[in-house]
């Protein structure tokens, strides 16, 4: 409610000079870049339709950047592993060849860690 | 590590895409515009397109601030002698300077100083500022005679180097600002602006005024807000990837994360608008808008009473300023955006907290409108270090040389200067979003604030495409 409130505030007074300035400027360039012939001035047209959608309060996509945003930092963060963890990577294997034979035959199966040999 | 490899992955073969397409284009008035084989407004919406793809990968991505402190590694640590011999260097050569602007031939290609002063100087130094750091403090010959006055003064007060009075804190970088604006009015308004011995007295101009400055308020204090160029090049500086401590150590840091600690005072803002406005005038002076403006202001001022030339400065002057407050507009209208999105923080305190965003900015527009200048009229070096007053002379032996024009192609230039503008906005935007991820708590906050930043990264990217692509049409 607050952040709605907030985005329906008024231009302040101060900056109504300026932005109506910019306006009347811009116009005229694109005015007198067009009167010129100046195809170059299409050129500005994504800044202006960015700028239309801003002014109108309206951020498409912003939502779904937060949840992106959020999502990756919910993302654990990838790192080294420990030297234990390593070492019972190097260690445990999926047992092959006769142990394969062996697990299979055995009446209680060997423990899933069974070092290889 | 991963997200930031990829973050930089994306960004990365985006730019190289959006510039996959040979043009040429101009620059400074001495590039002339070849045939383009596609409308030059499509890079515009290249670049527009590189730009909110490179905001969607930073709101996505980058989750935390990482730009907001300087992580240091010790490089190595110059010696002081290295540093008395820059510092000897920077002397010579402002004494070379101001001789051959005094001593040497009137015609400006023929004379050292011409030539120095508007592109080694001008274009030179603030690329190497980006690069290696802070080298003008080094260089800097007012700087370096004030330092050797204040040691003398100093050892006749017995040991005593505080400065006679304090820089008044109002004034800010505002003297700054203005020595910029002047030194830009004079290579851009200025009707003598080509003369050597204009320049050359202006330089000694200017140095006096800076030593005795220096001597008053501080070497340091009137460096940093007062010396135009020292303000400027120390902006730029605080890009780079390398810094030098007070005690001749060289740091390794993250490129752009001295910005961070940007100190922001009276002026800062003006003094990073007027890089860029000026820079924007240099190429909008050369553009048919401009061309259809300038007679009526011109006939304006000549209504009045004024002689033609001085109706001509008058003229361009109006525009220069103009375009500094057109820039100026375009940042705070961009803040009072961001300060709408949340209640937390007010305009002015937003405006200070991301100016520094605008640096990398103002050094891609000084890139893009002055390379094709760096990089052809940089050569007449060669010829004048061996010849500087003009008179015949062979010192080094290279006065036969020649500006070799085929040294880059214009679909080279047109890259760079493509490649730059995206990059400095790009670089802009990415300081911009890493602030807001440290002063708002609410994601939400922060990515909507960063919308109306890409607004202003957007509109300056496109603007400054429009006018270097107009020169020379």
């Amino acid at each position: 409610m607050k952040r709605r409130s907030a985005s329906r505030r008024a231009l302040p007074a101060s900056r109504r000079w300026l932005a109506a300035a910019l306006c009347l400027a811009i116009g005229s360039a694109v005015a007198a870049a067009l009167a010129a012939g100046d195809a170059g001035v299409l050129g500005l047209a994504p800044a202006l339709a960015i700028a239309l959608l801003v002014c109108r309060r309206r951020y498409p996509g912003a939502s779904l950047l937060v949840a992106m945003r959020s999502r990756a930092l919910r993302r654990p963060a990838r790192r080294g592993l420990s030297p234990l963890t390593a070492a019972a990577r190097v260690l445990t294997v999926a047992p092959r060849g006769g142990l394969l034979l062996a697990c299979s035959l055995a009446v209680r199966p060997p423990p899933g860690a069974l070092p290889a040999r | 590590m991963m997200r930031r490899r990829l973050l930089l992955l994306l960004v990365g073969a985006l730019g190289v895409a959006a510039l996959a397409y040979p043009a040429t284009a101009a620059a400074h008035g001495i590039v002339g515009r070849a045939d383009l084989p596609i409308p030059v407004w499509l890079f515009s919406w290249a670049a527009a397109i590189v730009l909110v793809a490179s905001f969607v990968a930073l709101s996505a991505l980058w989750t935390t601030p990482q730009l907001q402190s300087e992580r240091r590694r010790a490089l190595f640590t110059l010696p002081g002698a290295v540093l008395a011999l820059v510092n000897a260097i920077g002397l010579a050569v402002f004494v070379l300077v101001v001789y051959s602007g005094l001593a040497g031939t009137q015609v400006w290609s023929a004379n050292f100083s011409v030539t120095f002063i508007y592109v080694v100087f001008w274009v030179g130094v603030p690329i190497a500022s980006v690069l290696f750091g802070n080298v003008f403090s080094a260089l800097s010959p007012w700087r370096t005679v004030a330092r050797a006055l204040r040691w003398g003064i100093g050892r006749l007060r017995g040991g005593r180097t505080e400065p006679p009075a304090r820089y008044p804190a109002r004034l800010g970088q505002w003297p700054a600002v203005a020595l910029l604006i002047g030194f830009a009015w004079l290579e851009l308004v200025y009707v003598e602006r080509d003369s050597p011995s204009t320049l050359a007295a202006l330089s000694l101009g200017y140095f006096a005024a800076m030593v005795v400055g220096m001597l008053v308020f501080g070497v340091e204090e009137w460096t940093a807000q007062a010396d135009g160029f020292g303000a400027y090049f120390g902006l730029l500086a605080k890009m780079a990837p390398l810094v030098r401590g007070e005690d001749g150590t060289v740091f390794l840091r993250r490129p752009l994360s001295g910005l961070a600690g940007m100190r922001v005072g009276p002026g800062t803002t003006a003094l990073v608008c007027a890089v860029i406005g000026t820079t924007t005038f240099d190429g909008f002076s050369n553009d048919a808008v401009w061309r259809e403006l300038e007679p009526h202001l011109q006939s304006f001022f000549s209504g009045i009473g004024l002689h033609a030339t001085p109706a001509t400065e008058l003229a361009y002057t109006v525009g220069l300023l103009a375009c500094v407050a057109f820039v100026y507009a375009i940042y705070e209208l961009g803040i009072n955006g961001v300060a709408h999105v949340s209640r937390r923080y007010g305009s002015a305190e937003l405006s200070r907290t991301f100016v520094h965003t605008l640096v990398p900015i103002g050094f891609a527009y000084v890139l893009a409108h002055y390379f094709s200048l760096l990089i052809w009229q940089g050569q007449a070096v060669g010829y004048l270090a061996s010849d500087p007053l003009g008179n015949g002379a062979n010192i080094f032996g290279t006065s036969s040389y020649r500006i070799d024009y085929t040294i880059i192609s214009f679909a080279a230039i047109w890259y760079v200067q493509v490649a730059a503008l995206v990059a400095g906005h790009v670089g802009g935007l990415t300081l911009a979003h890493d602030r807001a991820l440290s002063i708002y708590r609410n994601p939400t906050e922060a990515v909507r604030s960063q919308y109306w930043m890409l607004t202003v990264m957007v509109a300056f990217t496109c603007f400054g495409l429009w006018l270097l692509s107009a020169v020379g049409t």
